[in-house]
């Protein structure tokens, strides 16, 4: 395993943490749903503690077609076998009491749907307990270390040019997130990915306040609170290509407005760090875990602002299709062919952030 | 938050402009001759270069016009802003880009972006 | 030991305008001129936190946004704010502040146990830990841990304040008004260019607020009031005190939030507590200064250590009293490390 970087130091360690499966369509709900179960079981299973905590996650509705299309992911939801459930105002009030459901907001909150099983995990435990994990079943992890060049032979990958010098390999998998137009540049091809900045920030700690995840696609805000305290605070992604891990400010600032809309009481508090990770978005905002033009080049991308949450179960469909050559049901419609085919799994809906 | 240097109103900040992603991807003449593999080409994938960008945005809160941008997308330096139709200025050399290449170098036609 | 620690001259305070706070539920008195931070000092008040973790105690370290450990809920109701510096805290009359994250009270705060438990909590215990089932993390161990995490509490009211923002340009944006700022800033105004000159402090001066050097052949303190008197009267400077740069983006686009009514006046559109500004520059002069590196040693963190120059200049009340002295850098730009006497333990430093 070869990271340029450190271990956790790309978006799995800039991401808000939110794990949920409430997804609409049956392949997308599907794969995220094993994933959601993978980490119920994930503390035990790497003895090393995630912190997953089902918090619930609310997605609120503001409008009219909100309402029609947050009641329809509820039904589909329940359908795939993912619980979900609608809120009336009065229930999210009931559900999460900080929030401002009065009818003369700004946007005001018409219901939201609600996944209880859903919620938050902490981020550098799920990187740290997979590393050690993966380590104790012989992994070499080798950090510090860039991709340079892909060698490829009759169509066929061979290794990979490194910073540290080639490394044979009979097959190849890229997770490169923001970085996967690059590798496949390599490789002399090019995938359906923009690369976007996607900011988040947090406040100073403070004590318990804020009992869940709220997410609101119309006012494109996110947050909950983490073990430590502080408010973890998610925005849409700037308009503009960027590798540059960083976006700018009037996102920040319109997500802090619709943040105090929706929470009054959150005027006051301050915010210390923001940050910016570089999500590889996809033009139907489903992932891609596929073969490639390469024999034995596998590529799994397109999480756009949505990976985290799907850790285990990438991490695990993506490995058996590299094992077998060929994807496992639970990814076969997230193939690379479905941009010429046309079978898009198009999840801007539920994907819950603006792609 | 960028400042870009429209083509036809000057520099304006980002918040002015709306993004229409890369550049230079003609639409094909004669779409229905296309094979689905052709289309999606056209359609769904993109360069997305890491360094110096070719990109489209329109002046939206402005004068409404499209034009393109040379970008850094590495530094979100500025190279160059020409319009729709104009000859390509030369993109410095690839990754890094640590000085601004001499203005001598690029069409004189041409306006030089803001960056720092 | 109350306000005996008051030094009877000097400083920038006013003696003749007495201002009464509160802290932790009793009463004190410093003046105009005062922070939060200072007044408390010159009460003899220096245990002002815990540690987060192992509720340590913890005074007053440093000055200004350096500070470390001085956090403090500021006012109550729907005006209160956690987690504020004390050192940056303007005192006004009928301030009201208390100690952050401690139960009963920050000089007999039960978590202090924690510490007792250090062994057993080094740095990430947590990932290794609380896992017998995936139920006892449910429900007995986070819940537990939630609770003990935080420090002050966000209000329960919607704020009742108003706030503003602005977009300027200007040609030159000055961001720290220190000795360099200042003369960055007068010569860019001297050449009739835009002039935005920010610093974060209630006045200008930076370090020459409390080093006396010359300057231009006079003290530095006329040489500071001069300055700012001259770049007053230039028409195109804007001078901005109480003003935080945070960030810097691309294209010089810069965002800084003024700080404008530090008491409970009741804020207006008029009148707003705070402004964001949104400046584009077509050059920036950073001139923010530096921030003074603690010296590592153990218990470093306790009450009575501050650090050198900027922690000296807030704990100038106490001048006089014996001080140690460790230092590994330049007195005018990061002083040593300092120790109060007398104390429990006089180890070398």
């Amino acid at each position: 395993m070869l990271e340029k970087g450190w271990i956790g130091g790309g978006n799995t360690g800039r991401n808000t943490t939110i794990v949920r499966s409430n997804y609409l369509f049956d392949e997308s709900a599907h794969l995220y749903e094993k994933s959601l179960q993978l980490f119920e079981q994930l503390s035990q299973e790497l003895n090393y503690n995630v912190m997953m905590s089902q918090r619930g996650v609310m997605n609120l509705a503001h409008n009219l077609h909100d309402v029609r299309e947050s009641k329809r992911r509820v039904f589909a939801n329940k359908l795939n076998g993912v619980d979900a459930e609608w809120l009336e105002p009065e229930e999210v009030k009931a559900f999460c009491p900080i929030i401002d459901i009065s009818p003369d907001a700004r946007y005001p909150v018409m219901g939201a749907t609600l996944q209880k099983r859903a919620g938050v995990a902490r981020h550098d435990a799920v990187a740290w307990g997979f590393a050690r994990g993966a380590d104790a079943r012989g992994v070499d992890i080798i950090q510090n270390c860039e991709v340079t060049g892909l060698r490829i032979d009759n169509g066929r990958i061979v290794g990979v040019e490194t910073t540290k010098g080639f490394i044979g390999a009979k097959k190849v998998g890229s997770v490169a997130a923001g970085h996967t137009s690059v590798i496949c540049g390599m490789a002399g091809f090019r995938v359906p990915l923009t690369s976007h900045p996607l900011q988040a920030l947090v406040s100073e700690p403070i004590k318990p306040i804020h009992p869940c995840v709220v997410m609101s696609n119309a006012v494109h805000v996110y947050v909950s609170q983490s073990d430590k305290g502080e408010l973890v605070i998610g925005a849409g992604i700037d308009a503009y290509n960027s590798y540059a891990q960083r976006g700018s400010f009037h996102i920040i600032e319109g997500q802090m407005g619709a943040l105090r809309e929706l929470f009054p009481i959150f005027s006051r508090l301050r915010m210390m760090r923001s940050w910016g990770g570089i999500v590889d978005t996809t033009p139907d905002a489903s992932c891609i875990m596929s073969k490639t033009p390469v024999e034995n080049f596998f590529i799994n991308c397109g999480w756009g602002t949505g990976g985290f949450k799907a850790t285990p179960g990438s991490g695990w469909a993506f490995a058996y299709t590299i094992a077998k050559g060929e994807p496992h049901p639970l990814n076969a419609a997230f193939t690379l062919d479905r941009f010429t085919t046309g079978a898009l799994v198009d999840e801007h809906g539920a994907a819950g952030v603006a792609h | 938050m960028l400042l870009i240097d429209c083509p036809y109103c000057g520099e304006r900040p980002e918040i002015e402009f709306s993004y229409g992603g890369e550049a230079h991807i003609a639409r094909p003449e004669n779409p229905g001759a296309l094979s689905d593999k052709e289309w999606a080409d056209f359609l769904f994938m993109r360069g997305n270069q890491k360094g110096a960008f070719r990109e489209r945005w329109i002046h939206t809160q402005g004068c409404r016009r499209w034009f393109n941008v040379l970008r850094d997308t590495t530094s979100h330096e500025i190279y160059a802003v020409y319009k729709i139709g104009a000859p390509k200025p030369p993109a410095p050399g690839e990754k890094p880009v640590a000085a601004k290449k001499p203005a001598a170098k690029k069409p004189a036609a041409l306006k030089k972006g803001a960056g720092k | 030991m109350s306000g005996s620690m008051r030094l009877p001259g000097g400083g920038r305070i006013d003696r003749s305008r007495p201002l009464k706070f509160t802290f932790n539920g009793k009463g004190y008195t410093g003046y105009e001129g005062d922070t939060l931070a200072s007044a408390l000092i010159a009460n003899g008040v220096h245990l002002i936190a815990r540690s987060m973790k192992y509720h340590r105690p913890r005074g007053l370290m440093t000055a200004g946004s350096d500070e470390p450990n001085g956090m403090v809920q500021l006012a109550t109701g729907a005006r209160t704010e956690p987690n504020i510096k004390a050192t940056q805290i303007p005192l006004y009359d009928g301030l009201v502040a208390s100690s952050v994250n401690v139960f009963p009270s920050v000089e007999f705060d039960i978590s202090a146990v924690n510490g007792l438990l250090s062994p057993f909590m080094t740095a990430g215990f947590y990932y290794k830990t609380f896992m017998p089932s995936q139920a006892f993390w449910d429900k007995v161990a986070e819940p537990v841990i939630r609770k003990a995490a935080g420090f002050g509490k966000a209000p329960t009211e919607p704020d009742p304040d108003v706030y503003d923002h602005k977009y300027v340009h200007c040609d030159v944006m000055v961001v720290g008004a220190g000795p360099a700022g200042l003369s960055a800033a007068r010569a860019a105004a001297a050449t009739g260019a835009r002039v935005i000159l920010a610093d974060e402090q209630a006045e200008f001066g930076g370090s020459l607020l409390t080093l006396n050097r010359e300057i231009d052949g006079k003290p530095s303190a006329d040489w500071v009031r001069s300055t700012v008197n001259e770049l007053a009267g230039h028409e195109e400077v804007t001078l901005l005190k109480r003003t935080t740069v945070a960030g810097l983006y691309d294209q010089n686009y810069m965002v800084a939030l003024e700080q404008r009514i530090d008491d409970l006046t009741p804020s207006s559109p008029a009148n707003p507590r705070m402004r964001v500004w949104h400046i584009r520059a077509k050059e920036v002069i950073l001139a923010a200064g530096s921030h003074e590196r603690p010296l590592v040693f153990a218990d470093n963190d306790r009450p009575g250590h501050h650090a050198g120059r900027r922690g000296a200049d807030l704990h100038e009340p106490l001048r006089g009293a014996a001080m140690q002295e460790a230092g590994c850098s330049s007195p005018t730009t990061t002083g040593p490390m300092r120790r109060r006497v007398p104390s429990r333990r006089t180890a070398p430093m």
